[in-house]
């Protein structure tokens, strides 16, 4: 919760050109620019990223979710209002990367994202 | 013995007020070379010396204590009548030298790398060696009053000043600019939802014409004047020359113009670079320039002045200017070849690494001329630089920079229904043309000034759409040697663009300088000319491999079937997105396994593999391919980061039929490797 600080509905997305498909692109948020990230694609959900037969035009997000890292303040692209909720104790371990622990909330699992993991990783090629 | 946290502060501030300090004393050093019986001069020596002893010994820094101590020592025997000589100079600007050393040193908790002792003992020899007879060379009135006018004014100057971080200055800009965007709001708010005209309202317009000064000065407060990093330079003429055996005069023009802090950062080394190749390969010896008629010594000088948003540092010397017949036959025995190279280019050739037009390289300036770096330098703060030579009279360089970086002139353009901003320094011209029809080796050229540059289309070479629409308006863009132009939907016009980075969350685009919030909310991208040039050069290699042969038959590129075989997600979809705008279709697997299933059900006409995979690995791929007819044919590419002969020899027993490797990873020559074999193969 510490690391999240506000959802933002329907974003205005301004694609940003040749970057990998996990980048959804920018908006701004009060004056700044934020980078806005394609969530499943990060968790290696997907192949493909959300953007429709992979081209720039068109990317879209529900909701943004504005985190904050050690390394600036992005946010991931999200389809459902998030809700705060208490974490007790994990119930198991998660596979995705990026990601810290399967946990139980009112019956239902919910995995812990490890923010710093998830954005860190540096794409091959890019300097 | 280690420094406890209070210790530390202390030292750190000791070592702040220290570096400006030692900065005086090496100017004063070199003054008192040139005026030796100026006695305020001495006393102001001394007093600095002293200061440096006194803080060092309250901070425990013992070595500096006893460095500074000799320093006081010779200075209160020269004041005493001891002759000022260079080599006395010499020895006082080598113990400056260790002080610096010992201090960082002190301040970073590590062994210096300055030998203490052989310090002391070259000061103490001053003392010891008999004085020469004083000789009488008063200073003129003239110089006497230039440096009393000069010296009061830096006590003013150093009075009334703080401190302050860059960030927060910073920061401070960021807020301001955060203020005026939010006025712009405020106004479009006022006109939709009360229907009325901000800039009809005296008091939105007063809040826009303070916040705009608000803005000004916030950028302003970045700024510093040339003269901070003037005496390097000065000290680098002074022992080159000496060095060299050569008369070398240095004169400093224009000290007081203020440039960004951050610019002349990085444009200090590249001026020293410039300065000591005037000494070494611009200025003649003393006899030579006896032979030519002119003045046995030589000139070198720093001119600063401000150009509009620009400012001009040119350095310049009186000595035997750049022989551009030289410059080609330098580049002749080092094997570069520069007979593809505009004209343009040929004369700006001095700017690659390692040409030297030295008969011999001197070990003193460096490797060579090696302006290279002078490039790099004035790329990162997007300036430019132009030379000027004579043969036999001399050379200036003129390195043209902004005033600051916070703010960019640019012309905005419209592509694909998205802005972009290009700086307006790096826009050379723009051009309203249809498809020119020209060509030249399979690229479409269109002719400017005589030149022929390449013409691609913005939008597909940010990779935006598949096709160019073959006309519209063209902007040539361009850096020190090279040129290009980029055609795009419409242009817009130009505006001031404040342009903030990124961020480090995003991996960096090779050709996007950064983005900009516009008045309306939009956010703009703003372009970085050389990456962009580039792009566009890697883009039109790609297209012209992707064609083949010229003249020769269509081989089976286009529609090829490639199947890429890797573990990591980000790689597979990055080598996808490359292959498929190349014009192949393209397959991913997760690892040799998944791959030989995919292999065993289809039909593929090339195999481009990781090799560190689970399961099976890429040379257990290889193999298990070669074991079967069917998949024997089958070329395979190898792509990793493994770089050593012995994986390449295995890769290519194995049976691969080409090895690249990932860390230069070029998608150029991934594409030029992938044509070549499918071409092979047909």
């Amino acid at each position: 919760m510490e690391s999240a600080s506000e959802v933002v509905p329907d974003p205005q997305i301004t694609p940003l050109p040749m970057t990998p498909p996990s980048v959804l692109g920018l908006f701004t948020l009060r004056g700044e620019i934020i980078p806005l990230f394609d969530t499943r694609v990060l968790l290696g959900l997907t192949a493909t990223s959300s953007r429709p037969g992979g081209s720039l035009a068109g990317a879209q997000a529900r909701l943004a979710v504005v985190v904050h890292t050690s390394e600036g303040r992005g946010a991931l692209a999200a389809n459902a209002l998030p809700a705060t909720a208490v974490l007790g104790d994990p119930t198991g371990p998660s596979e995705s990367r990026g990601t810290a622990g399967t946990y139980d909330v009112d019956g239902r699992a919910v995995v812990l994202l490890d923010l710093g993991a998830l954005l860190a990783g540096r794409e091959p090629g890019a300097a | 013995m280690a420094a406890t946290g209070h210790e530390d502060r202390f030292r750190r501030l000791f070592a702040d007020e220290s570096r400006t300090r030692l900065t005086r004393l090496s100017e004063q050093l070199l003054t008192l070379e040139e005026s030796p019986a100026d006695a305020e001069l001495l006393a102001s020596l001394f007093r600095e010396a002293h200061t440096l002893k006194g803080g060092a010994a309250v901070v425990g820094l013992p070595a500096v204590t006893r460095i500074a101590h000799g320093l006081e020592d010779v200075l209160d025997a020269l004041r005493s009548g001891t002759v000022v000589t260079s080599d006395v100079v010499d020895v006082l600007l080598r113990a400056v030298d260790t002080l610096r050393e010992l201090i960082a040193a002190g301040v970073e908790g590590r062994e210096p790398s300055e030998d203490v002792q052989a310090s002391e003992a070259a000061l103490r020899a001053l003392l010891d060696a008999p004085s020469p007879i004083p000789q009488d060379a008063p200073e003129t009135p003239g110089e006497s009053a230039q440096r009393q006018a000069g010296a009061p004014e830096a006590e003013r100057r150093r009075e009334d000043t703080v401190r302050v971080s860059l960030a927060r200055l910073d920061e401070l800009a960021r807020l301001v600019t955060e203020a005026a965007t939010a006025q712009l709001r405020v106004g479009a708010l006022l006109a939709r939802e009360l229907g009325v005209q901000p800039d009809d309202l005296p008091e939105f317009r007063e809040l826009g014409r303070v916040l705009d000064e608000l803005q000004d000065r916030a950028t302003r407060a970045r700024m510093v004047p040339v003269s901070t990093i003037v005496e390097p330079l000065r000290r680098a003429v002074r022992d080159l020359s000496r060095a060299l055996d050569k008369d070398v005069v240095w004169e400093a023009r224009g000290a007081d113009t203020e440039v960004d802090r951050a610019v002349l950062e990085h444009i200090a080394d590249p001026l020293l670079q410039l300065v000591r190749n005037a000494v070494d390969h611009g200025v003649e010896p003393r006899e030579e320039r006896a032979a030519a008629g002119k003045a046995r010594t030589g000139v070198v000088r720093l001119h600063a002045m401000r150009l509009g948003a620009e400012v001009v540092l040119a350095v310049s010397d009186d000595g035997r200017g750049i022989d551009a017949e030289k410059v080609a036959e330098a580049a002749r025995r080092r094997g570069l070849d520069l007979s593809g190279r505009d004209d343009e280019e040929l004369r700006y050739a001095i700017f690659t690494t390692g040409l030297s037009t030295a008969a011999t390289v001197s070990d003193v300036s460096g490797r060579g001329v090696g302006l290279d770096v002078v490039r790099a330098a004035l790329d990162r703060v997007r300036g430019r630089v132009e030379v000027r030579t004579e043969p036999g009279a001399g050379t200036e360089f003129r390195l043209i920079v902004p005033m600051t970086l916070s703010v960019l002139p640019c012309v905005l353009v419209q592509t694909q229904r998205q802005h972009y901003a290009l700086p307006l320094h790096a826009v050379m011209s723009g051009v309203d043309i249809a498809r020119s029809g020209e060509s030249l080796e399979g690229r479409e050229v269109l002719r400017v000034d005589g030149r022929h540059v390449g013409v691609s289309d913005l939008a597909q070479v940010l990779g935006l759409r598949e096709h160019s629409n073959g006309s519209g308006p063209a902007l040539v863009v361009g850096g020190l040697t090279r040129l290009h132009a980029f055609r795009v939907d419409a242009i817009l016009g130009q505006r001031r663009v404040v342009v903030r980075g990124l961020g480090r969350l995003l991996p960096r685009v090779d050709f996007v300088a950064g983005a900009s919030v516009e008045p309306d909310g939009r956010i703009l991208i703003v372009l970085d000319p050389p990456g962009l040039i580039d792009a566009a050069r890697r883009h039109q290699r790609v297209e012209v491999d992707a064609r083949g042969e010229p003249g020769g038959e269509r081989h089976r590129g286009a529609g090829a079937r490639v199947l890429v075989v890797d573990d990591a997600l980000t790689v597979r979809e990055l080598q996808r997105s490359i292959l498929e705008r190349a014009g192949y279709q393209v397959t991913t697997a997760v690892d040799g396994e998944d791959a030989l299933r995919l292999l065993n059900a289809e039909k593929w006409d090339l195999v481009l593999t990781d090799v560190e995979m689970p399961r099976l690995d890429g040379f257990g791929l290889v193999e298990a391919m070669r074991a079967r007819p069917a998949l024997a044919a089958v070329p395979v590419v190898i792509l990793t980061s493994r770089a050593s002969e012995d994986d390449r020899r295995r890769g290519l027993d194995a049976g691969a039929d080409a090895y690249v490797e990932k860390s230069a990873f070029d998608a150029a020559a991934l594409l030029s490797t992938v044509a070549r074999l499918l071409r092979q193969g047909s």
